[in-house]
C-alpha cells in the first residue's frame, strides 16, 4: 500500500529523528572574573571586549551577562558570564525519549487527522480553508456538552462520555462541512471562496456561541480516562488515532468507489462527467468527510487538554494544507495521499520539535517550516519531471 | 464550370476584378500536420480588390491555407508572394507588415477590456507620466470605428457587445495601419492590403452576419483584397467574387461565382467521382474482408421497437426540435458540418445538457432527466469527441480509466471489487487489442489510437444496448481505425444500436445503415439506401434547397 512517495517521507521522518537524536545541546559558558573594585582581573575567554583592569562589571551587566560568586580555594571569587546555547555531536536525550515523540506524535495528530479530509479535497481540485474554524466550533460544542453532562454526573463512564463527545464535535463538522459542499456545488462558486467565507462564519459563532470564554470543566473519563490516558508510560491515544484515520483514509481513496472518483474528478472534471460521475455529489460528500474530520480532530484536541475555546486552531488550516503538499498532493488535483500527508504532519512537527530541542530561538520556527515546505513542493516536482522525462 | 489554373493569367470575362492585378499569389504551398497532409502543392492567385471565398469540407485545408497566407502556420514548401515580393513565411510579423490580417474566431481579445483597449493593446497611449491616455486610446478607437459601425461605445467593455460587434471589433484592429509594435521598422507596408476572415459568422445572427457580409463588400470596393473562408453556400453567393475549392488539401478549381451554381460547387468539394478517397478504401475494404457489410443486420432488426428514441430534443442555441429513432442492430449515422448541433446531440440524449427539453427513452425507459448515471444505467455509452479534453484520467492507469464509469455496477456498498475489476479490464484489453507495458501504466504513454480504443472499451459488452461514438476515429492510424469499424459492426450484429457521428464522409457512409443530416441545430434531412451520397449529406448540411429530404 505504500508508494515509492510515501517511503521517501518516511525516510525523511527517519532521517530527521536520526539527526535529533545525534544532536545536543551544550550550554557555552564565557565569564570574566572581576575584582571586588570591580575590575577584571583576568580574562578567561577570547572576550575582546573585556581587558585585565577595566572596570567593567556594569558594562557586561548592561549586554545582560550575570554576576556569578564561586568559592576557589577556600577564597570567594566573582565573576560575570554568559551562556550560549550551542549545537554538539552526541546522543540527545532531550529528544529522543519516549514523552517527547509521543508528545510530537500527539501535536502532529491534531493537524494529520484533518489533513487526511484536506487532502481529499485537494485531490478533488478543491481547497478547504475553513477547518480551522470547524475545529474551534466542534471542539466548543462538544465541551459544553460534556461540561454539562459532567456537572449533572460528575462520575460518567468514558463508555458514554467518548461516544458523545466524538458525536457531538463530528456531527458540528459535517454540517459545517455539508454547507461548504452544497455551497460550492450549488451556487458554483469556487471552494476557495465558500471556504475562506466559512473560515470567518465558523469561528465567529463559535465566538458568539461562547462569549469568547474559554469551556473547562470537562468529565474526567473524557479526558484524563479518555483521550489522555495514559498507557506504557505515554499519553499515546491521539497518536493511534491519528495512524488508524490515517489507514482507513488511505484505504477509502484507493479500495472504494468514492476514492476513485475523487482522482478522477480531480485529473479530468469533464471526462468526469462523461463517465457518468455524479460530480456535485461527490464533492458535497467529500466537504462533508473533511468537515467531519475535523470535528474529530476537536474531540480529541479537546479531550486532551480538557477545555476548547473559540481561538482554537486558529491558522491550522495553512498547517493543514501544508502538512498535505508536503506529503505530495498536487493543488492542480488528482494527485494526494492519505498517509503522505499523515507523514507530512509529523514532518512539520518535528520541525516545530527540533526547532525547541535544539534551543534555537523559536521565532524562527515558522521561517524554517515555510521554506521546508516550498523546498518539499520543489523537489516533488522535479522529481516528477525527471520521471516524465525519463519515459 | 470555369476552371482556372492558378498559375496562369486570369480568365478573361470575368467580372468586377477582370482587370485587376494579382495581388497575392500562393504557389506550390504544401503542409503536413502529424500525419495529416492538411495542404498538398496548393496554388492560387488572389486578385487586389475581390473577395475570393475558400470552400471544402471539414478537413479540406480551407482554414489551414487561410492561416499560411496570415502567417500563422509555416509552409512545409512553396511559397507566398505578395504584390511580387515573397513573403518569409510562417511569420505573423513579416505577414502584418506586408499588410496580411487576420480576423477569425479564436483570435485573442480580452472580454474584460473596453474596446478601446482591445484595439489599442499592441501599443497602448502613454501620457507625460507614463500612465494610459484614455483620452487618445478613446479617440483612436473612434477613429477605426466610425467607418464600420460607429454606434460601439469604446468605453463598454468587449464582453458586453453581442457576437456580432465583437467580430466587428477584431475587423477594426485588422483595419488599424498601425506601425508594429516594438519593431523599428516603420513600414509603409503596415497599410491592410489582405484581410483573411475565417468562418466569420459562424456565431452570428442572420442579421449580424448580413451587416458583417455588407462591410466586407464594403472593403472590397476599397481596394482590400478579402480572402473568405466559409462552408455556408448562401453567404458565399451573396458576397464573394470567385471561389477556390478544396478537397483533402488539394487544389480543386479556382471559378467565377457568375458562372458557377451550387450543385457544381459541392460536386467540386466532394469530388466528381464518389469513390472512397484512398486513404480509407483499405479500411472499407477489410470491413468487407470481415463480412459485416452495413446490411446485414438491419433485416431482422427492422421489426424490433427502437433501442433509442429521440422525440422533439430542443436546447436553447444548440437543437432545435431534433427527433430521432435507433433501432437494435442499426447503426444511425449524423451528418453535418462542424457546428452543426451533432455533439450535442449526442450530449443531450446522454443528459448532459441541463437545459434541454425533449423526450429521451432508451430501450423504452425515459432518460431525459436521468443525467448520465441514469443514461448508462439503462445501457448508454457515449465515446466522446476530444478524448483527451473529455475522456481520459491522465493521472489514473489504463485499468481505471476503462473501468471508471462500470466501477459503481461491480462494487458492493461502495467498495471495489478488486478481481472484477481486473477480469474486466484484462477481457476488455485483449478483445480490442490495447497494446501497452502494464494495466497501471497511464494513458499519456499510448498512441492516439490505443487511447481511443481505452474508451470504447468501457462500453464494450452486452449491458450497453445504444452507443453514441463522435468521431470515433479522429486523429488516429489508418489501422486501428479499421480494428474500431471492425468493433463498430460487431457491436451492431450484438443488438446494440448505434448514433455515429463523423466528420469523414466515407467513414460514415460504409458504416451507417441511415444517416440524418443535422445544419444548425435542426434536422434537415434523412437519407437511406441509393440516397446516402456524400452529395446528398453536403447539401444537406449546406442547407441547399436544390434537393428536397424527402
Amino acid at each position: 500500500m505504500l508508494a515509492s512517495q510515501e517511503l521517501g517521507l518516511l525516510a525523511v521522518i527517519a532521517l530527521m529523528i536520526g539527526v535529533l537524536s545525534l544532536l545536543g545541546v551544550r550550554d557555552t559558558v564565557r565569564s570574566v572574573h572581576v575584582s571586588p573594585s570591580d575590575t577584571i582581573t583576568e580574562s578567561a575567554d577570547a572576550v575582546a571586549l573585556a581587558r585585565p583592569g577595566e572596570h567593567a562589571e556594569s558594562f557586561f551587566r548592561a549586554q545582560g551577562w550575570r554576576v556569578v560568586e564561586r568559592e576557589r580555594d577556600g577564597v570567594t571569587v566573582r565573576s560575570i558570564e554568559s551562556v550560549t546555547r550551542g549545537i554538539r555531536f552526541g546522543f540527545n536525550e532531550r529528544f529522543f525519549n519516549t514523552a517527547n515523540l509521543v508528545g510530537v506524535a500527539k501535536d502532529a495528530s491534531f493537524i494529520a487527522v484533518m489533513a487526511v479530509g484536506m487532502v481529499a479535497i485537494i485531490i478533488l481540485g478543491g481547497i478547504d480553508l475553513s477547518v480551522g474554524s470547524i475545529y474551534a466550533l466542534s471542539g466548543v460544542a462538544a465541551a459544553a456538552v460534556l461540561a454539562r453532562l459532567a456537572e449533572s454526573n460528575p462520575g460518567i463512564s468514558s463508555l458514554f462520555s467518548i461516544p458523545v463527545g466524538v458525536a457531538v464535535a463530528g456531527a458540528v463538522g459535517s454540517a459545517c462541512g455539508v454547507v461548504n459542499g452544497a455551497a460550492t456545488v450549488g451556487l458554483r462558486v469556487h471552494p476557495f471562496i465558500i471556504t475562506l467565507g466559512g473560515m470567518a462564519v465558523y469561528r465567529g459563532v463559535a465566538f458568539v456561541a461562547t462569549d469568547g470564554q474559554s469551556i473547562s470543566g470537562l468529565p474526567d473519563s473524557y479526558t484524563s480516562g479518555g483521550f489522555k490516558a495514559n498507557l506504557w508510560g505515554a499519553n499515546p491515544v491521539p497518536m493511534l488515532i491519528m495512524v488508524v484515520v490515517a489507514i482507513v483514509g488511505a484505504m477509502v481513496l484507493s479500495l472504494t468507489v468514492l476514492g476513485r472518483r475523487t482522482f478522477a474528478i480531480g485529473g479530468n472534471e469533464t471526462a468526469a462527467r462523461y463517465a457518468g460521475i455524479p460530480v456535485g455529489r461527490v464533492k458535497i460528500v467529500l466537504f462533508t468527510l473533511c468537515g467531519t474530520l475535523a470535528g474529530f480532530a476537536a474531540a480529541i484536541n479537546t479531550g486532551y487538554y480538557g477545555s476548547a475555546s473559540s481561538g482554537d486552531g486558529s491558522g491550522y488550516e495553512l498547517r493543514v494544507i501544508a502538512a498535505a503538499v508536503v506529503g505530495g498532493a498536487s493543488l492542480s488535483g488528482g494527485r494526494g495521499s492519505a498517509i503522505g500527508a499523515t507523514l507530512g504532519a509529523v514532518i512539520i512537527q518535528l520541525i516545530d520539535n527540533g526547532i525547541v530541542v535544539l534551543g534555537v530561538d523559536s521565532n524562527y520556527t515558522n521561517i524554517v517550516i515555510g521554506l521546508a515546505i516550498v523546498a518539499a513542493v520543489v523537489i516533488d516536482q522535479v522529481k516528477h519531471r525527471w520521471a516524465t522525462v525519463a519515459r | 464550370m470555369n476552371q482556372t489554373d492558378p498559375t496562369s493569367s486570369p480568365d478573361p470575362g470575368s467580372g468586377v476584378a477582370d482587370a485587376a492585378p494579382d495581388l497575392l499569389v500562393v504557389r506550390h504551398v504544401s503542409k503536413r500536420f502529424g500525419p495529416t497532409q492538411a495542404l498538398d502543392d496548393v496554388s492560387v492567385t488572389f486578385r487586389a480588390g475581390e473577395v475570393h471565398a475558400l470552400m471544402g469540407e471539414n478537413g479540406a485545408g480551407k482554414s489551414t491555407l487561410g492561416k499560411a497566407i496570415a502567417g500563422l502556420h509555416k509552409p512545409d514548401t512553396g511559397e507566398i508572394v505578395i504584390a511580387g515580393t515573397p513573403l518569409r513565411s510562417g511569420s505573423l510579423h513579416e505577414a502584418f507588415l506586408a499588410g496580411v490580417r487576420i480576423v477569425h474566431q479564436e483570435l485573442a481579445q480580452c472580454p474584460n477590456l473596453s474596446v478601446a483597449e482591445n484595439l489599442c493593446l499592441h501599443d497602448l497611449p502613454r501620457n507625460a507620466f507614463g500612465l494610459v491616455c484614455a483620452r487618445s486610446m478613446r479617440r483612436r478607437a473612434r477613429r477605426l470605428l466610425e467607418k464600420l459601425d460607429p454606434g460601439i461605445d469604446p468605453d463598454s467593455p468587449l464582453g458586453s457587445l453581442p457576437p456580432g460587434r465583437r467580430q466587428i471589433v477584431q475587423i477594426a484592429a485588422a483595419l488599424d495601419e498601425r506601425e508594429s509594435g516594438g519593431g523599428g521598422g516603420n513600414g509603409g507596408g503596415a497599410q491592410p492590403r489582405i484581410i483573411v476572415f475565417d468562418e466569420p459568422t459562424s456565431s452570428l445572427s442572420v442579421a449580424e452576419a448580413d451587416r458583417l457580409l455588407a462591410i466586407i463588400r464594403q472593403l472590397a470596393t476599397e481596394g482590400l483584397t478579402c480572402i473568405y473562408v466559409s462552408h455556408r453556400m448562401g453567404e458565399i453567393f451573396q458576397v464573394c467574387d470567385r471561389v477556390t475549392v478544396l478537397r483533402d488539401g488539394r487544389f480543386v478549381a479556382t471559378s467565377d461565382l457568375k458562372d458557377i451554381d451550387e450543385s457544381t460547387l459541392v460536386s467540386q468539394m466532394i469530388g466528381r467521382t464518389l469513390a472512397p478517397h484512398v486513404k480509407e478504401s483499405a479500411a472499407l475494404a477489410a470491413l468487407a474482408g470481415d463480412g459485416v457489410s452495413p446490411d446485414g443486420a438491419t433485416h431482422a432488426a427492422a421489426a424490433a421497437p427502437p433501442a433509442l428514441e429521440v422525440r422533439a430534443l430542443t436546447s436553447p442555441g444548440k437543437l432545435d426540435n431534433v427527433s430521432i429513432e435507433v433501432r437494435p442492430g442499426e447503426v444511425l449515422g449524423v451528418g453535418g458540418l462542424v457546428g452543426s448541433g451533432r455533439s450535442e446531440l449526442l450530449d443531450a440524449i446522454f443528459g448532459l445538457d441541463p437545459l434541454a427539453r425533449g423526450s429521451v427513452r432508451a430501450g423504452g425507459v425515459s432518460i431525459d432527466r436521468a443525467g448520465p448515471r441514469g443514461a448508462i444505467r439503462a445501457g448508454v455509452g457515449y465515446v466522446p469527441e476530444d478524448r483527451r479534453l473529455q475522456g481520459l484520467f491522465f493521472q489514473l492507469g489504463i485499468d481505471e480509466n476503462i473501468v471508471m464509469p462500470l466501477m459503481p455496477f461491480l462494487a458492493r456498498f461502495g467498495i471495489r471489487d478488486g478481481r472484477a475489476e481486473r477480469a474486466l479490464v484484462r477481457e476488455r484489453a485483449d478483445r480490442l487489442r490495447v497494446k501497452a507495458a502494464s494495466f497501471r501504466s497511464l494513458p499519456g504513454e499510448l498512441s492516439g489510437g490505443n487511447q481511443q480504443k481505452l474508451l470504447i472499451a468501457r462500453w464494450m459488452d452486452r449491458k450497453t444496448r445504444i452507443l453514441l461514438l463522435d468521431e470515433p476515429t479522429r486523429g488516429i492510424d489508418i489501422g486501428t481505425k479499421t480494428e474500431i469499424y471492425r468493433l463498430v459492426r460487431e457491436a451492431a450484429r450484438d443488438g446494440a444500436a448505434v448514433l455515429l457521428v463523423s466528420s469523414e464522409m466515407p467513414e460514415l457512409l460504409a458504416l451507417s445503415d441511415r444517416i440524418v443530416v443535422l445544419c444548425e441545430g435542426r434536422l434537415t434531412g434523412e437519407l437511406t439506401g441509393e440516397r446516402m451520397t456524400q452529395e446528398n449529406i453536403l447539401r444537406l448540411a449546406t442547407q441547399s434547397s436544390a434537393v428536397k429530404a424527402g
